[in-house]
This record gives structure tokens, C-alpha cells and sequence, in this order.
């Protein structure tokens, strides 16, 4: 009877990116959103799908597919994540992505560096430099704080992060 | 949450016989109305047809609203033309083509027949003669 709950809670906990998407929508907040190839977008979300977002931009209705998205960013934090979410986070998340016996080290490093608030420096793709600190991460995104904003990148556009 | 909205937006652009601009990854704007899709590629029709591949394209929009006016009053008469008599394709391919056959062949290729036939009795005629 606890197991299933406990599993929905961490689901629901670890997916940081539709969460994210869904306040953005359900607040009709203003996003950015910096494409790959360097483009740029802003307004609001008007629809969610798996693989693509519908954003209202000037008017008219524009769709992004989300592999060609590096970063949404809110002009103020829209997703407020509860404190003790790390530390249970490392040990409930590593049995259930990894294999047991082995060290998942892009989670170690990742929650060490939310732990202890540690400035990162990241290198994008499209060569792109960002520092900020990491406040939450799942298995596709990286949320990062950063001026008052709040900026969701996807893995999939991100080289390498420093320290 | 919806399984696949590109799928669903394509299908109001196609339905709607709406302009679009299709980005793709390497920024090439690529503008039109969409003909037809499935899920790996979709046509695209301008003045030519063509075919994108999905997994090219970054971002999917409907033409700007001032160019969208604009473009129309030289190009809508022509679509609510071809779009009356029917299938829009046939109607667009058949118009221009009575239009060429009339300017330039019809003596011409009669003639050109003619000496061909000509030509060919002749040579017939030499052959038998030969033997």
C-alpha cells in the first residue's frame, strides 16, 4: 500500500520539466525560449504536448518542438520546490535509474552541487556559457536560478558543466 | 496530455489551407501550405511541391499576419479558383496546360508529323526499291 504512493510521490517529484511547463501555463507567464540554433521566442504557453509546445507569440500560435529547445526561462521562479527534496532525492532516485552496485555519477555530481549551492558553470552546444546555481534536475532537464529567473535547460543542449 | 501535437497542429494547417513558415534546424524558413504529412515527413507546397523531414524541423508557425493579407490578394483568386472545380490538384495542373498546347503546337506538330511520315514512306519506298 505505500510502495505505489511513494513511487507516484517520487515520479511526480523527479519530473521537474512538464511540472515546470504546466505552472508556466496554468500562471500565463511570459517565458523565453532559446532555440539551438540560437533563435529566440517569447510568450506564453498555450499548449503541452510530449515532443512539442504551442506558444502564443504575437498573436499567433507558433509550435516548438522541445529537441530543438536549450532553455525556458521565466522571469521570476514559477516552480518553488520544497527543501528537503535533495537529500531524499540521491537515495530514492539511484535504485530506481541505475544499476544497483554501480555509481550514477551525473546524480552525484548533480546533487552535491544542489546540496551544497555550488555556482556551475554550463557550456552549451551553440557555445553558450551560463553560470548559475542549480536548484532541481530529472532525467531531461536541469533547472537552474539565476537573477531572479528561473531557467529550465534541456540536457540534451548542454556540453558540460563545471564547477 | 496530448500523445502528439505537431500532429494535431498540422492537421488544422492542412485542413485550414493555412500559410505557414516551417524553421528548420539550420535556420532556413522554408514558407507554404501544407498538402499532406505523415510522420516522418510533410509536403509542402509553394510554387513547387516539397518534402521536409520531420526530425529537420525546429519550429512550426503560421505566416505573419500583415504577410498573410498581403499574399493573398495576388494568390487567394487563384485558390478559390482551383479550389471550386473540385480536387485542387487536377484543377491547378489541367489550367495551365490547355493554355500551352493552344499558344504553340498545333500546326507545328502536324507539320513535324507530316515530315515525319513523309520521310518514313520514303525511306520505305527506297528500301523496297533496293530490293
Amino acid at each position: 500500500m505505500i510502495f505505489p504512493m511513494d513511487v507516484t510521490k517520487e515520479e511526480s517529484r523527479q519530473a521537474i520539466e512538464p511540472q515546470f511547463l504546466s505552472r508556466a501555463q496554468a500562471s500565463g507567464i511570459t517565458l523565453r525560449i532559446g532555440q539551438m540554433n540560437k533563435t529566440e521566442h517569447e510568450g506564453a504557453i498555450r499548449d503541452i504536448g510530449r515532443y512539442e509546445l504551442n506558444l502564443e507569440e504575437n498573436g499567433r500560435t507558433v509550435t516548438i518542438l522541445k529537441q530543438e529547445m536549450s532553455c525556458v526561462t521565466a522571469p521570476r521562479p514559477i516552480l518553488i520546490l520544497p527543501m528537503p527534496r535533495q537529500s531524499s532525492a540521491s537515495t530514492a532516485r539511484t535504485p530506481a535509474d541505475a544499476a544497483p552496485g554501480r555509481p550514477n555519477i551525473q546524480h552525484e555530481f548533480l546533487d552535491k552541487a544542489i546540496k551544497e549551492n555550488q555556482l556551475l558553470t554550463l557550456y552549451l552546444i551553440n557555445g553558450q556559457r551560463i553560470k548559475a546555481n542549480i536548484e532541481a534536475y530529472d532525467s531531461f532537464t536541469i533547472l537552474l536560478k539565476e537573477g531572479g529567473k528561473q531557467h529550465l535547460y534541456y540536457k540534451h543542449s548542454i556540453t558540460t558543466i563545471n564547477r | 496530455m496530448e500523445t502528439n501535437l505537431l500532429d494535431r497542429m498540422l492537421d488544422t494547417y492542412l485542413t485550414g489551407h493555412t500559410p505557414v513558415t516551417v524553421t528548420l534546424q539550420n535556420k532556413i524558413r522554408v514558407s507554404g501550405r501544407i498538402r499532406a504529412f505523415d510522420s516522418y515527413v510533410i509536403v509542402m507546397e509553394d510554387h513547387k511541391q516539397e518534402i521536409l523531414y520531420r526530425h529537420a524541423i525546429s519550429c512550426l508557425s503560421p505566416l505573419a499576419q500583415e504577410a498573410h493579407k498581403r499574399q493573398p490578394a495576388a494568390n487567394r483568386p487563384a485558390m478559390a479558383k482551383t479550389v471550386n472545380p473540385g480536387p485542387v490538384k487536377s484543377a491547378s495542373s489541367h489550367k495551365p496546360r490547355p493554355a500551352q498546347p493552344q499558344t504553340v503546337p498545333p500546326s507545328a506538330t502536324e507539320g513535324l508529323n507530316n515530315n515525319m511520315k513523309d520521310g518514313l514512306l520514303k525511306w520505305m519506298r527506297e528500301q523496297k526499291a533496293a530490293k
